[in-house]
């Protein structure tokens, strides 16, 4: 089995949202629209002892993905490489895929009234590139590859933070396979 | 324009780029009108141009891709040593500054009345010889002096270029809103005391791109970091931000001293939340609490520093050899010998047989003399970690924490522009300079502080042409021989401008010539302009697109934008190129237009601006240009041998060796011409963090006037001094009962200044500002989560967005610069209702050195507002209209002429 | 999650669509009372399957694509277009068969098995709903309370039918009363069922508490109009529909006037339902 995803470094992320540009700019995501979003988590706690950190949002590419399930056409589906896709030429714009993801990580294009989301930027790893995320992020804090496979960049990077270290978001039978990596030194992950 | 040769990877890359080009849909549709569907498909690869970014004042690397003419998309570029690839949003964003619709397209006049927006195209020869005539007939009637020219502080690609047509022209008057307010204040005062370097400048300010060691993570031996006043997540995501992080993810430990709880400081060991524009007094802490634990260098203050040098109580000047013995030298300081208790002579660069007193007070030939050390402790004195908690708002456990973090270097202190931008600026900056060179943290692997290499292309390759403004233009500097400091930069003071204007004291202006964003957006107490700019006769605005300042314009001069220019840029021992990778409608480099006025104005007569062309009369700097072309391959040929195209065929171009670039302890190498130690760049060749300099500098303007000038009104010190905000927020302010909320400012990592408002991708992300406020105040002036507040000073009231956060002082708000381009056509002009420089002060207290105004750490207060202020645009979907709007290349017009 | 308006009015024309044929078959073919309403019972239940289906197309970016959803018989989609498809063909059938004078065996068994679809329809319509990813949906309540609402509009649309014929019979109206009453008792254990599931839901959210279903933003929708127009406003009007108590308001009057009341609360429900449909994380 193969599962493509992403894994983010959170002690390293600075929040300086160049990936949602990046991203923006990369796969012409329209005005209003959101593939990838940094989200800044707190402060928490009580002037000055305080924490926070920022949490880029994307696809978490479900292993079990709740809305390839709910997709009446098919148009949402699980590449063989383990990406979740939509087929915009088959969505039919019900929207019940963005009710099932448990994140709100898909957005509805208002001018082509499909839904999309973030696709891994499946047109560069296919020529052998970074997503654009990937690429452009000052923070070098972002890695795409496969976590099933132990040699993978993702797979050492979650290998090397511990496991301690290693957090993914809620899981209500999905199977999300992004993680994010937070050591409690710069803050405790919030659930 | 350099195309790189494509390997069969690339080749597939520009395969599959076209591929995306062609079914983008939204925010690029407008690039791709050409291309309808169902037309034929072309069949152009898309070309990969290296080149670098300008959207502030980094460097990154950029690989642009182009295709038919057109940029279709921007990246990192990896090669680049400082960035590796990496961009920021708003580097990205560049590609719709680029095809803005909003873009300044051709030059134009006004028909209307001033403000009412009302323009007539005209031909570039016709503006030139409007502003030229305008220009000589003032100069003719009331003289030069009373035109003023200004630019922009971050992002000028030619900060020179104003500072030079000023000088040909022969007027002393030229600002930049930053300058007093940025920069300046560190680099005279680290100029000072750490004397001159190979580099021009050499100080630790990471924003500036200074502060090299950090791009060498992986072999550095830094420990420890403390960024003060800065912040570069937000300053330089893709260059020190990112190196920041790597250090961090390396085990630096770094402290924060910010007010707010900034990316940086979420990150740090320790954080201190100061209280905004008190950081000297707890500089003067961090002094007194390392002289107490001698904590500092001994060895290196002892024989590389002027600590133990002693000096005269009375004059403040250090003894010289020729003050203590009938024909000694005046060259040679003098110090207390422990050993035989008496004053001597210390010969460069150190004596072995003397055991200087670093502290003490002496009698030395009936006049009281004490070390410079010892006059620092004194000073440092009633700053006791207590103390400096009590002023500056910290916990003395949290302070005694981060001073034993920074001593655990080597490391440095990183000042960044928060304390140039209150009137104590100068003393924070000789603070901070005196605290890393105390420590010793300088020229040794690990330190901040370095005198690497220079590769000859700094970041102004137009020359002053200082020698060409006559001494009696030059004395009629407004502020110029108060604020001696900047005469460094050359400089005049804004605030003296701005009364000049107002009362015709000591001469009013008439024509302003403007090369920036907004000025109403960065100037301090932007309201107080208005009536300045009504009094002008004239007012010239080049730009890449109107901003506020334009509705008060008579000659509009559309510029280049970083993407259509040129210019060498050199990220650490390397040259790369920013190029041109297209051209769009009749914009000009300024670089060329600030040379065709000056050629026009000879033309006319001015008999300066024709010498200026004139080689033989420039010498050694290079004479003014006919085009962009002209003025580069002079810098090239000069330093490189070789022409700009040449150059931008090589990069990346290795300009010097690394390891001879790289190079530390240049004070210890050996001149061969006296086979001593080199010594440090100031005139005892040590560091001289007593800064008997400061005094010299008040009373002549030495080392920075051409011209001697008259004294300061009163003396410079040369220690660094705290005084408490002049709008203090403290018991007993009565200023504090109406306005109890200490206001700051810091950078957003999506805008650069007073630009990119204009950019869909980057108002989406963050559309008006918000303003930080603690929840506790927030509670007490019955603010909530996202509501919109009134801010106000005395100066004025704006309004924000607040954003509820423990990450503030309870008694501090922030704000960054924000107006608003969709309403420009209104009355306000798009700058009053979200301008937090309606709120700032450009009145005295100034810095005494440099002429600094109050930027950060005034009084305001917040109110609930009933809503957000009229034609503001907060919906992602309203900013569509300002989406690409594509615009074939047009060949450049420079060239043609 | 924001309201989705094509979808509130679906569910809603389609609950009272299913309820009104199902409360009608009852009544008729197996009370064996008020027959004459068994057409314009039919009719009506099958304009408002229809009116739910064409509102459901507005929610579609891409109707014209509905026919991918074909080859994917396990979505929610698919199932809710086949129930409606077969309930509606069932209906006609059922149509067909009163028009041709069929036996009443004939009848009952159509009826019955349309009534049965219907059931599994207006559940189907609420099941769609229930899902992992947003916990206040995720309960078998949901569809459970789909079909309760679907009762109650049924009955009091039927009570309309019954009580503009002529010559009503009174024990079909006591029977219809008597089926609302119960109805409005269930739907008002299932809605305080409803409160204790999102008390208890995981992942708890200020999006979707308690406090701010009765004491926050939707205080006045769940009070006004889930409590009062869903409950207690019926429930006195049906009673007073039983009654006769006509001096003030006629029978017709009083149960037209259930009839919109229960349909505002329908509507109201809905509305509750999507202001609580946050996702465990709503990101964008
Ligand atoms: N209240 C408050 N006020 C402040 C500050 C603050 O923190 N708070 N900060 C102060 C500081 S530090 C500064 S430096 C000033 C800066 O404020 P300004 O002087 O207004 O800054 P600019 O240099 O005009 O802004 C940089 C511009 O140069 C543009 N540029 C880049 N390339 C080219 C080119 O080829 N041609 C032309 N014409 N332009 C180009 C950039 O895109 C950008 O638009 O603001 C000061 N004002
Ligand atoms: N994105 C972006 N990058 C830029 C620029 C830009 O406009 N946008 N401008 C460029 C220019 S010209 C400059 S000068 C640099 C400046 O870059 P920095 O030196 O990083 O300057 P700021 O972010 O303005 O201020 C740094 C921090 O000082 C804090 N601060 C505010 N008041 C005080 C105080 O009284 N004391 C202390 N200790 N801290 C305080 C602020 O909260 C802020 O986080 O950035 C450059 N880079
Ligand atoms: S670009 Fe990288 S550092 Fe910046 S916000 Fe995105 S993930 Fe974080
Ligand atoms: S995160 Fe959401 S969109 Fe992505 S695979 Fe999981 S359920 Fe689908
Ligand atoms: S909106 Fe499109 S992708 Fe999502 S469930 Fe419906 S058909 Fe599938
Ligand atoms: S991988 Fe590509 S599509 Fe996904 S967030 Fe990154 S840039 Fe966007
Ligand atoms: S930091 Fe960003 S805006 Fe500044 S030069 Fe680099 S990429 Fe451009
Ligand atoms: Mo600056």
């Amino acid at each position: 089995m193969s599962q493509r995803t992403m894994v983010v470094d959170l002690d390293r992320c600075i929040g300086c949202k160049s990936c949602e540009v990046a991203c923006k700019q990369e796969n012409g995501v329209v005005l209003g629209c959101t593939w990838n979003k940094v989200l800044t988590v707190g402060p928490t706690g009580t002037y000055p002892n305080i924490q926070m950190y920022y949490l880029p949002t994307m696809c978490q590419e479900c292993k079990d993905a709740a809305c390839v399930k709910v997709c009446p056409t098919g148009a949402s589906y699980k590449s063989e490489d383990g990406t979740v896709l939509v087929d915009k030429e088959k969505c039919i714009g019900c929207r019940y895929c963005m009710m099932a993801c448990p994140y709100g990580v898909r957005t509805f294009n208002e001018e082509t009234k499909v839904v999309e989301k973030c696709t891994l930027c499946t047109q560069l790893q296919a020529v052998g590139e970074q997503t654009a995320c990937v690429k452009n992020c000052p923070a070098g804090c972002r890695f795409v590859g496969d976590i099933d496979d132990p040699n993978s960049d993702v797979a050492k990077v979650i290998q090397k933070a511990g496991s301690d270290s290693v957090h993914a978001l809620p899981d209500v039978g999905n199977r999300p396979s992004v993680r994010y990596i937070l050591h409690s030194k710069i803050a405790t992950w919030k659930e | 324009m350099k195309q790189l040769v494509l390997n069969r990877r690339q080749f597939l890359k520009a395969t599959a780029i076209t591929g995306i080009a062609a079914s983008f849909s939204g925010s690029l549709k407008g690039l791709m009108q050409g291309e309808a569907a169902g037309a034929p498909a072309k069949t152009a690869a898309t070309k990969i141009i290296r080149t670098c970014c300008r959207g502030c004042i980094g460097k990154c690397g950029i690989l642009a891709h182009v295709k038919d003419g057109r940029l279709i998309k921007l990246e990192g570029d990896p090669d680049q040593p400082m960035t590796r690839g990496k961009v920021c949003a708003k580097g990205l964003a560049g590609i719709q500054a680029l095809y803005n619709p909003n873009r300044n397209k051709y030059p134009m006049v006004r028909v209307g009345a001033r403000g009412e927006n009302k323009w007539k195209r005209v031909s570039w020869e016709e503006a030139i010889d409007t502003i030229a005539g305008k220009l000589m007939e003032i100069r003719e009637k009331y003289g030069a002096e009373q035109v003023l020219c200004t630019t922009g502080g971050g992002g000028n690609p030619e900060f020179g270029s104003v500072r030079r047509f000023a000088s040909v022209f022969g007027t002393p008057n030229w600002f930049e809103p930053g300058a007093q307010q940025c920069y300046m204040p560190r680099t005279v005062c680290y100029n000072m005391i750490y004397g001159n370097t190979d580099m021009k400048y050499q100080t630790t300010s990471i924003a500036d791109s200074e502060g090299h060691e950090i791009y060498f993570y992986d072999d550095t031996p830094m420990k420890t970091l403390v960024i003060w006043g800065s912040c570069p997540a937000n300053n330089s995501p893709s260059q020190g931000g990112r190196a920041v992080v790597e250090l961090r993810a390396r085990g630096v430990q770094t402290v924060v001293v910010d007010p707010r709880f900034t990316a940086d400081a979420a990150k740090a060991d320790v954080w201190l939340p100061i209280r905004p524009g008190t950081d000297v007094a707890l500089e003067l802490c961090w002094i007194r609490y390392i002289i107490e634990h001698k904590l500092y260098d001994e060895e290196f203050v002892m024989k590389w520093s002027n600590l133990p040098f002693l000096v005269n109580t009375q004059t403040k000047m250090c003894l010289r050899e020729s003050d203590i013995m009938p024909g000694g030298d005046s060259n040679t300081y003098v110090v207390l010998d422990r050993k035989t208790q008496s004053a001597k002579p210390l010969p460069y660069p150190w004596d072995d047989s003397l055991d200087p007193e670093l502290f003490g007070t002496f009698m030395v030939n009936g006049v009281e003399c004490k070390t410079g050390f010892q006059l620092y402790k004194e000073r440092c004195e009633p700053f006791t970690l207590e103390k400096a908690a009590e002023i500056c708002w910290l916990d003395a456990v949290m302070i005694e924490k981060a001073i034993k973090i920074y001593a655990q270097g080597p490391g440095g202190l990183c000042l960044g522009v928060a304390t140039d931008q209150h009137p104590q600026s100068a003393q924070a900056a000789m603070a901070a300079c005196a605290l890393d060179l105390m420590m010793g943290y300088v020229q040794k692997p690990g330190a901040l502080l370095q005198n690497f290499g220079d590769v000859k292309f700094g970041d102004s390759a137009v020359s002053p042409l200082y020698k060409l403004l006559p001494a009696e233009q030059f004395r009629k500097r407004l502020g110029g021989a108060e604020y001696k400091g900047a005469n460094s930069w050359g400089s005049c003071h804004n605030p003296t401008v701005l009364q000049a204007i107002k009362t015709g004291e000591p001469y009013p202006l008439r024509a302003w010539l403007e090369r920036s964003g907004n000025k109403l957006a960065v100037l301090g107490n932007a309201s107080s302009w208005i009536e300045a700019l009504e009094k002008m006769e004239f007012i010239v605005h080049m730009y890449m697109y109107p901003t506020s300042f334009s509705a008060y314009a008579d000659v509009l001069l559309p510029v280049q934008e970083w993407l259509e220019s040129d210019y060498v840029v050199p990220p650490l021992n390397m040259l790369f190129v920013r190029q041109a990778v297209t051209h769009t409608y009749e914009t000009m480099n300024e670089t060329v237009i600030w040379a065709k006025i000056a050629k026009r104005c000879g033309e006319l007569g001015h008999q300066a601006c024709k010498d200026s062309f004139d080689p033989a009369k420039t010498a050694p700097e290079q004479p003014y240009w006919n085009s962009m072309e002209e003025f580069l391959d002079y810098n090239c040929k000069l330093k490189l041998g070789m022409t700009f195209k040449e150059l931008a065929e090589k990069v990346p171009y290795e300009a010097m060796p690394i390891d001879k670039w790289r190079k530390y302890y240049t004070y210890k190498e050996i001149d061969p011409k006296t086979g001593k130690p080199k010594g440090f760049g100031r005139p005892s060749k040590k560091v001289e963090i007593y800064g008997e300099a400061f005094i010299t500098l008040a009373r002549t303007g030495a080392p920075y006037a051409p011209y001697p000038l008259p004294p300061a009104s009163k003396d410079y010190d040369p220690l660094p001094y705290f005084v408490e905000p002049h709008e203090s927020p403290l018991e007993g302010s009565e200023l504090a009962q109406k306005f109890p909320l200490v206001m700051t400012n810091g950078r957003l990592p999506y805008f650069h200044h007073g630009t990119l408002r204009n950019v869909p991708w980057l108002r989406e992300i963050y559309p008006v500002p918000e303003i930080w406020i603690h929840p506790k105040a927030a509670a007490k002036y019955g603010v909530s989560q996202g509501d919109w507040v009134n801010v106000e000073s005395q100066r004025g009231k704006i309004k924000a967005k607040a954003w509820v956060t423990e990450g503030i002082n309870p008694g501090v708000v922030y704000m960054e610069r924000f107006w608003t381009p969709e309403t420009l056509n209104t009355d306000t002009h798009g700058w009053k209702e979200v301008n937090v420089n309606v709120l700032s002060k450009n009145d005295a207290p100034f810095n005494d050195v440099i002429g600094t105004y109050t930027l950060r750490g005034y009084l305001v207060k917040v109110s609930k507002a009933d809503g957000p202020p009229k034609g503001v645009w907060l919906k992602p979907e309203e900013f569509k209209k300002w989406l690409p709007e594509p615009s074939d290349p047009t060949p450049l017009k420079d060239k043609e002429v | 999650m924001s309201i989705q308006w094509p979808l509130v009015f679906f569910t809603l024309f389609v609950g009272l669509g299913c309820g009104t044929f199902v409360s009608a078959a009852i009544l008729t073919e197996w009370c064996g009372k008020a027959k004459q309403i068994r057409t314009i019972s039919s009719i009506l239940a099958i304009v408002a399957l229809g009116i739910g289906g064409m509102s459901s197309t507005l929610h579609l970016g891409h109707p014209e694509r509905m026919f991918g959803a074909l080859g994917h018989p396990t979505s929610g989609i698919f199932m809710e277009s086949t129930m409606i498809f077969l309930v509606g063909l069932t209906i006609l059938i059922y149509l067909l068969a009163l028009r041709r004078n069929a036996s009443d065996a004939t009848c009952k068994i159509i009826a019955t098995v349309g009534a049965v679809l219907a059931v599994v329809l207006a559940f189907v319509n609420g099941d769609a709903y229930v899902m992992a990813s947003i916990p206040a949906w995720n309960t078998w309540i949901l569809p459970i309370f789909y079909v309760s609402s679907a009762a109650v509009m049924g009955c009091f649309s039927t009570g309309v039918l019954l009580a503009r014929t002529e010559d009503a019979d009174t024990t079909a109206l006591i029977t219809i009363k008597r089926a609302a009453l119960i109805a409005i008792a269930i739907q008002t254990v299932l809605l305080i069922a409803y409160i204790g599931h999102i008390a208890v839901a995981p992942y708890p959210d200020v999006t979707r508490s308690v406090a701010r279903v009765l004491a926050g933003n939707l205080a006045l929708l769940f009070w006004g109009g889930l409590v009062l127009l869903g409950l207690l406003v019926p429930t006195v009007l049906m009673t007073k529909f039983y009654t006769k108590n006509a001096e003030s308001v006629s029978p017709l009057t009083s149960v037209k006037l259930g009839l919109l009341s229960v349909l505002a609360a329908g509507v109201a429900f809905r509305v509750m339902m999507f202001l609580l449909g946050s996702s465990i994380k709503q990101f964008f």
